[in-house]
């Protein structure tokens, strides 16, 4: 699929409605052309319109232009401010609080839980105003005159950019500071030692690390073995460290590879030429101020004056899983390995919590028996693709799909490995743990709908229909002998023509996901969740698979959000706290209760999907007729191409359901509801949308007291509370299931939609956040 | 180069339009490349511009013909428009955008000035609302984007000035 990036984006509806009509002209068009012409004013109300143009309006380019055309011309002083629109709108020295106040300078100074808060868990840079410098003995002696006076003997290293031969050798100070006075180098030598606190121990209590920064495992080793932390840093004016990444590992902080562009060509050569998408955060650092680049971060240093600076590289818990990655990666220097063997002891003695996210390995979860076969399931490798290939095509004839190796086209999709053809689609399931029940589900899930349609008719969500699939044998008998013995466990549907709403995403206005798919979607899950399991015969494995579901997830929760640490450390603290003590308080189905007597029952949805996201809902993306007033449907799926003209306003409805791996038989639907809220609402908790989950909420209420009278516990609430039952709200059984969630792709996807849950206290106030809209019921 | 020979122009649509040198001139982009390949008699496709937008093009072009401050004229963009370019461009704004991006191909930058500056005229003080309102604009913000980039752009500020 090509497309013309200009006639793309000019049929972007996302950039047609923030445009308006001035979407048929190039970006560069109205930006140079037009908004050069506006007065600052006219452009500062111009950005409150809508998001294309607050950043077209806020090109520093046509407010460089501005800058120039009204500067006061006999001042004798241009303040730039990192931007020419901040350059403009506080243009002399004295507006320097101003400046200091404005929302786009940030420099706070955050209380040590803040500071783990927003910026270190969240692996954010920050720049801090006042970090204590002025207090150190170091912002009084540091002076270039001062140290040349105190150590103007003393050898300090020295890196020389411009050399292969001698990167770095030793000159003593005053030597440098008259060097520094002189040169007039392009790219000047850099004093640049990390060993300046053994060489002046003077120097080391002349400052003091910033409180957040206090910590750092690599304190734990003794110092022979502890790689270089620290570095002194003086230079004249040019100088500074080019485009690099803090090495976690810590070898060397290495500046002087001269394969490199040093930080003035850089800033010469190629930064003029930059695109505005591709151009750097960019800050001036004041004396005093500090800045905190987190791990993995590239960044490049070039000084603006003659400088005297100390950097500190440290791992710390927000970085250590880099930092045993960087250091275990690191197949040329076996200290390294020695360094983080020693490391990760200490922490474990240390820090029990940290254990899980440092020594599990995903092997650890793949079936026994399967361990050593590695490579073959490596979909990755060459070699082992055209293998799959060809398994493919062996399963496909089996089911009377005939095809060439070149139409199997490889799908990525998760751990499994997948196939697509024109008529057909093929899972092979993962030889990891969860592939089992995965496969079980799938098929199971395929045979109800299967049945049901034929029985019934065509529903709302229709699923692709099952060809075939294989078979799961004992994870000791999983070898792959010859073609005829082969019998791994796979799926084999047709095609699915409808395009993923993963894909329509990008083309529907918000309001879409409210009025027009939201509420048919709900009705689909509405019929999955009352399909009639009598008339189909469900095998009691399966079921008793769905029922231990709940309780595994429980029993893994704690490990795995140990593991994934995409949770702030001060709510993971709380965890164990607030999950539920016996998996009956999650989900309690009336049939088999042992709460049943205390009167709580939980509706069961015969069939839950399980991973409802915008992957797995396909569906038809068309024009609304109001737009185009021939109202012709322009739509495409998996199998077609892209049509030319996208529709400026789109629609979409929902048709297919896949995926049905995670899918539970008499389970509790709110997980499905919990799955819609945060995937495909990202947790958005607009009136409108969370009214139609709370109708359709409220449906299947009414559905399930009619069909299971004597099943379902019908007392009030109130009735119930006053026999002194305790009834846990549906609030906190969504915010159960989210921690439950087998896969960590449900919570990453929250923690970025919600970023405000990492300055949430308690898992109540992130229940209350999320999920307080139950209480409307 | 004789001042009478006439060039033969087509339009996106295949339609002919014949016209006199020095009207074709006051593109910078076919002036340049007559001055490269001489006049070869054969017509110049312009595939980016419709006819009844070469039509509006041609008529600009051929009032002020004999101008000669055709390419300076408008360098001071904070003039006033004259009253027969003012009438010029009364036109819907599908038209003036087209022309915007003939004038913008075809290179001729007092086109370009003028039909740039009627459409920065209709973006000149007004409120957000209303600007919104005239160029048909969705506001996609939300809320507490809205309030953000208020903010960072300094309202009182807007307000004092």
């Amino acid at each position: 699929m090509t497309l013309d990036p200009i006639a793309f984006q000019q049929h972007d509806p996302t950039r047609a409605a923030s445009l308006g009509s001035l979407h048929v002209l190039p970006d560069s068009v109205t930006i140079e052309s037009i908004l050069t012409l506006l007065s600052p004013k006219d452009l500062l109300l111009l950005a409150l319109t809508s998001r294309y143009l607050n950043v077209f309006a806020r090109n520093d380019y046509v407010w460089k232009r501005l800058f120039f055309d009204h500067r006061n011309r006999s001042a004798t002083r241009i303040v730039f401010r990192g931007s020419w629109f901040l350059t403009y709108l506080f243009p002399t020295p004295d507006h320097d609080e101003a400046c200091l106040n404005h929302p786009l300078v940030k420099h706070p100074v955050p209380v040590q839980e803040t500071f783990d808060r927003r910026y270190r868990y969240p692996n954010r840079p920050l720049m801090i105003q006042r970090s204590g410098v002025e207090q150190w003995p170091a912002w009084e002696q540091w002076s270039l005159d001062a140290l040349a006076s105190k150590y103007g003997e003393t050898q300090f290293r020295v890196s020389n950019i411009e050399s292969d031969e001698e990167p770095s050798f030793g000159m003593c100070f005053q030597d440098f500071l008259h060097y520094i006075r002189y040169n007039n180098d392009t790219d000047p030598l850099y004093l640049f030692d990390p060993y300046f606190a053994e060489t002046v121990p003077d120097m080391d209590s002349a400052y003091k690390v910033p409180k957040y920064f206090e910590f750092d495992y690599f304190s734990l080793l003794k110092s022979d073995i502890r790689p270089p932390y620290r570095w002194l840093l003086v230079g004249p004016q040019r100088t500074g460290a080019p485009w690099h990444v803090d090495p976690s590992g810590t070898s060397g902080h290495d500046p002087t590879s001269s394969e490199r562009k040093t930080s003035v060509s850089w800033y010469l050569d190629v930064y003029p030429y930059l695109p505005p998408e591709s151009l750097p955060l960019e800050i001036v650092q004041n004396p005093g101020q500090t800045i905190y680049v987190p791990s993995g971060w590239w960044h490049m240093v070039i000084n603006m004056d003659d400088t005297v600076a100390v950097t500190h590289n440290f791992a710390d818990e927000a970085n250590l899983l880099q930092v045993k990655r960087s250091m275990l990666g690191d197949d040329k220097e076996t200290t390294q390995l020695k360094r983080w063997e020693l490391l990760e002891k200490e922490i474990c003695d240390r820090r029990p919590d940290l254990i899980p996210a440092l020594t599990c390995r995903s092997e650890h979860q793949l079936i026994p028996g399967l361990i050593d076969k590695g490579p073959w399931f490596d979909v990755d490798s060459p070699e082992s693709l055209s293998t799959w290939q060809a398994r493919a095509q062996q399963v496909l004839q089996r089911v009377g799909v005939v095809s060439n190796l070149d139409d199997i086209e490889p799908v990525l999709s998760g751990r499994n490995i997948c196939f697509l053809t024109e008529d057909a689609f093929v899972k092979f399931f993962t030889p990891y743990q969860d592939g089992p029940p995965c496969f079980s589900a799938e098929v199971a899930a395929n045979r109800l709908l299967m049945d049901d349609h034929e029985s019934n008719g065509q529903h709302v969500l229709s699923s692709p229909k099952m060809l075939g699939h294989g078979y799961w044998q004992e994870s000791d008998h999983a070898t792959v002998e010859g073609v005829s013995e082969w019998r791994w466990p796979y799926i084999v549907t047709e095609t699915a023509l409808d395009m993923p709403l993963f894909d329509a995403l990008d083309y529907l206005p918000l309001q879409q996901v409210d009025e027009g798919f939201l509420a048919p979607l709900m009705d689909g899950l509405q019929y999955y969740h009352t399909l009639n399991l009598d008339k189909n015969a469900i095998s009691s494995k399966i079921l008793s698979l769905s029922s231990t579901a709940i309780p595994l997830r429980l029993q893994s929760a704690a490990q795995n959000h140990a593991r994934w640490r995409l949770f702030p450390k001060h709510l993971l603290d709380q965890l164990s706290d607030y999950l539920p003590i016996v998996h009956a308080q999650v989900f309690n189905p009336a049939s088999s209760s042992p709460l049943l007597q205390q009167g709580r029952a939980d509706m069961s949805a015969s069939l839950v999907h399980g991973d409802v996201n915008p992957s797995n809902i396909l569906g038809i993306l068309s024009s609304s007729p109001s737009y185009f007033s021939d109202g012709i449907d322009v739509s495409y799926g998996q199998s077609k191409e892209t049509p030319e003209l996208l529709p400026a306003h789109a629609e979409f409805k929902p048709t297919t359901m896949i995926d049905y791996g995670d899918a539970l038989f008499k389970s509790d639907p709110l997980i499905d509801y919990v799955s819609v809220f945060i995937t495909i609402l990202n947790s958005r908790r607009d009136q409108p949308v969370i009214d139609v989950l709370l109708n359709s909420w409220r449906n299947l209420v009414k559905v399930n007291n009619n069909n299971n009278n004597n099943n379902y516990n019908n007392d009030s609430p109130q009735k119930r509370a006053a026999k002194g039952e305790q009834e846990v709200s549906l609030a906190r059984r969504c915010m159960w299931h989210v921690l439950l969630w087998p896969s960590e792709g449900l919570t990453l996807h929250l923690t970025q939609c919600v970023p405000e849950i990492g300055e949430m206290k308690t898992w109540h106030d992130v229940e209350e956040a999320l999920f307080g809209w139950w209480s409307a019921l | 180069m004789s001042a009478h020979s006439q060039i033969l122009l087509t339009s996106s649509e295949g339609t002919e339009f014949l016209i006199d040198r020095d009207i074709a001139d006051k593109s910078m982009l076919l002036k340049c490349m007559l001055e490269d390949i001489g006049e070869i008699g054969q017509a110049v496709p312009l595939p980016n511009v419709s006819g009844p937008i070469l039509t509006k093009v041609i008529e600009y072009c051929t009032h002020h013909r004999d101008d000669p401050n055709f390419l300076s004229a408008n360098d001071d963009v904070t003039a006033d428009i004259d009253e027969w370019d003012l009438e010029y461009c009364k036109v819907d704004q599908g038209t003036l955008y087209e022309l915007i991006l003939a004038a913008n191909y075809l290179d001729i930058k007092p086109l370009m000035d003028l039909t740039c500056k009627t459409v920065a005229n209709m973006i000149k003080a007004k409120s957000p609302e209303e600007i919104r309102k005239t160029f048909n604009i969705t506001n996609d913000f939300t809320p507490e984007e809205e309030d953000q980039v208020r903010r960072e752009n300094g309202k009182d500020w807007v307000d004092e000035h």
